[in-house]
């Protein structure tokens, strides 16, 4: 089953020069096609467009040309703690999370539930995240973003990295999301991340498919050409 | 036709609501006495500006002090609802660069936020009243629908101000002042009666319509048709230009 189409899409983002605004051609006319159970990598340097490409299957950026069809549950991981109010407990924004990503009301105490126990934040799930440290907020993040199975998984440069002591047990979960979910796109400049999880390989230059094709050969293609 | 607009307005209402009474929340969580600021807030406001206004002219503050207390209550909802959706794109971009929620989400969510607030100040005119001006207590109902019509005309208002701040964020600082002045030429602590102001000033301005609106019908039980008309009007107008804005802007979301 055909999980995620992008015929022709093109997309222009306004960028701040200064004082003024450039209107900058980010994706042109972008082909691609994902089927259900591939594991694909997007590879590209700086600037090239693969956050901007993630974020329009995400169906965060509308295109300005062509067409993007997404089937399926998805979760995209770009900015793991957006949203937050450091007033708030992490609780508080955990239930703010759910309802940003319009889960069903009846699954919000569950996510609410797994979160404070996944997180291993005890009381401090309970207090303001004012009070916590660098660990503990990377923790929750990862929590936050890790409950359920989504089908389709969009990630842009990994997931996060949390203390010594949660490593492990974040490294099994993501492992089972990772086999879980049908589809899996991830940008990222990691070459053995890529490497390891995905089958599926596309180079992006200024904002346009070069390669597409085995994650090896479009790692090979993106270091001969870079 | 779809109505873009609407559709999102209630396909979201549980998003923008619960994001209007966490900010509310938030804003109040180091306070002992939480939202009672705002009201304190209010009573300080329309006490000393009635006195000051009675030192002026020869009102007695008492007697103007449910006339103010109704014009500010609803000058405060006006003038915060603009002047926050300066910084609204700015606050939300966190939410905007990373799920699929469109940008006239975070406008409902600060109108609805101002909403609460004003149902929230109402208290001190329901005091007032009680107090004041207690055969008009119950006319205060008329205020709902009138806050309602005022609601959604800002919605268009709002979002291009939140655009235009977002950028050129400049003009922030330039609003207040722009805001204070159109305050003095709003009828809030003056009457036209009073004060021999040039008609011109009602007439072109719809805050004075609101006010004008507001007055007859909680003071006099009547409705003022001419008012009640132009405000119609340029609600029809501001739905029609969001929807406009809806389906031809290109999102705020690629310019972040």
């Amino acid at each position: 089953m055909l999980c995620i189409s992008l015929s022709d899409v093109s997309l222009i983002r306004s960028v701040k020069f200064g004082h003024s605004y450039e209107d900058r051609l980010v994706l042109n006319k972008i082909c691609i096609e994902i089927e259900d159970g591939e594991r694909v990598g997007i590879i590209g340097e700086n600037g090239s467009g693969k956050t901007t490409l993630l974020r329009v299957m995400a169906g965060v950026f509308t295109p300005d040309g062509g067409l993007f069809n997404r089937n399926g549950d998805t979760r995209s991981f770009f900015d793991m703690g957006f949203g937050w109010e450091i007033e708030l407990t992490g609780r508080e924004n955990t239930y703010s999370r759910s309802v940003i990503d319009a889960q069903p009301m009846l699954s919000r105490t569950d996510y609410v539930n797994w979160v404070g126990e996944f997180s291993e934040l005890g009381d401090h799930f309970d207090k303001p995240l004012k009070t916590y440290s660098a660990g503990m907020l990377a923790r929750l993040a990862f929590s936050m973003c890790t409950f359920g199975s989504p089908q389709v998984l969009l990630i842009d440069e990994g997931i996060g990295t949390v203390d010594s002591h949660f490593r492990k047990k974040a490294l099994r979960r993501l492992n089972e999301i990772y086999g879980e979910a049908s589809v899996l796109v991830l940008a990222t400049h990691d070459d053995s991340l890529l490497k390891q999880l995905c089958t599926r390989g596309v180079v992006i230059h200024k904002g346009k498919i070069q390669f597409d094709g085995t994650i090896n050969d479009a790692l090979s293609h993106n270091s001969t050409n870079s | 036709m779809k109505w873009h607009t609407f559709r999102t307005l209630i396909s979201s209402r549980g998003v923008w609501s619960h994001l209007g009474w966490r900010d509310l929340k938030v804003r109040y969580a180091n306070s002992v006495i939480g939202p009672w600021w705002s009201v304190a807030n209010l009573v300080v406001v329309v006490l000393s500006s009635s006195l000051a206004v009675s030192f002026i002219s020869t009102s007695n503050a008492l007697s103007i002090l449910p006339r103010v207390a109704v014009g500010y209550i609803f000058w405060t909802f006006i003038n915060t609802s603009l002047l926050e959706s300066a910084w609204s794109f700015q606050n939300a971009k966190g939410m905007l660069l990373n799920t699929e929620i469109h940008e006239i989400l975070v406008v409902y969510q600060l109108v609805w936020r101002n909403m609460v607030v004003f149902a929230h100040n109402s208290v001190v005119l329901i005091f007032l009243f009680m107090i004041l001006e207690r055969r008009a207590l119950l006319n205060l109902v008329f205020l709902l629908p009138i806050l309602g019509l005022v609601a959604f005309t800002l919605v268009c208002p709002m979002w291009l101000i939140s655009r235009l701040v977002y950028r050129i964020p400049t003009l922030r600082s330039l609003i207040p002042p722009i805001f204070q002045f159109l305050f003095f030429l709003t009828p809030v602590l003056w009457t036209p009666s009073d004060t021999g102001a040039p008609n011109v000033l009602i007439e072109i301005n719809p805050v004075a319509w609101l006010m004008g609106l507001s007055e007859q019908a909680v003071f006099n039980s009547e409705v003022n048709w001419k008012f009640l008309l132009r405000l119609v009007l340029l609600l029809i107008f501001s739905l029609f230009a969001s929807e406009f804005l809806f389906r031809r802007l290109k999102s705020i979301k690629t310019q972040i």
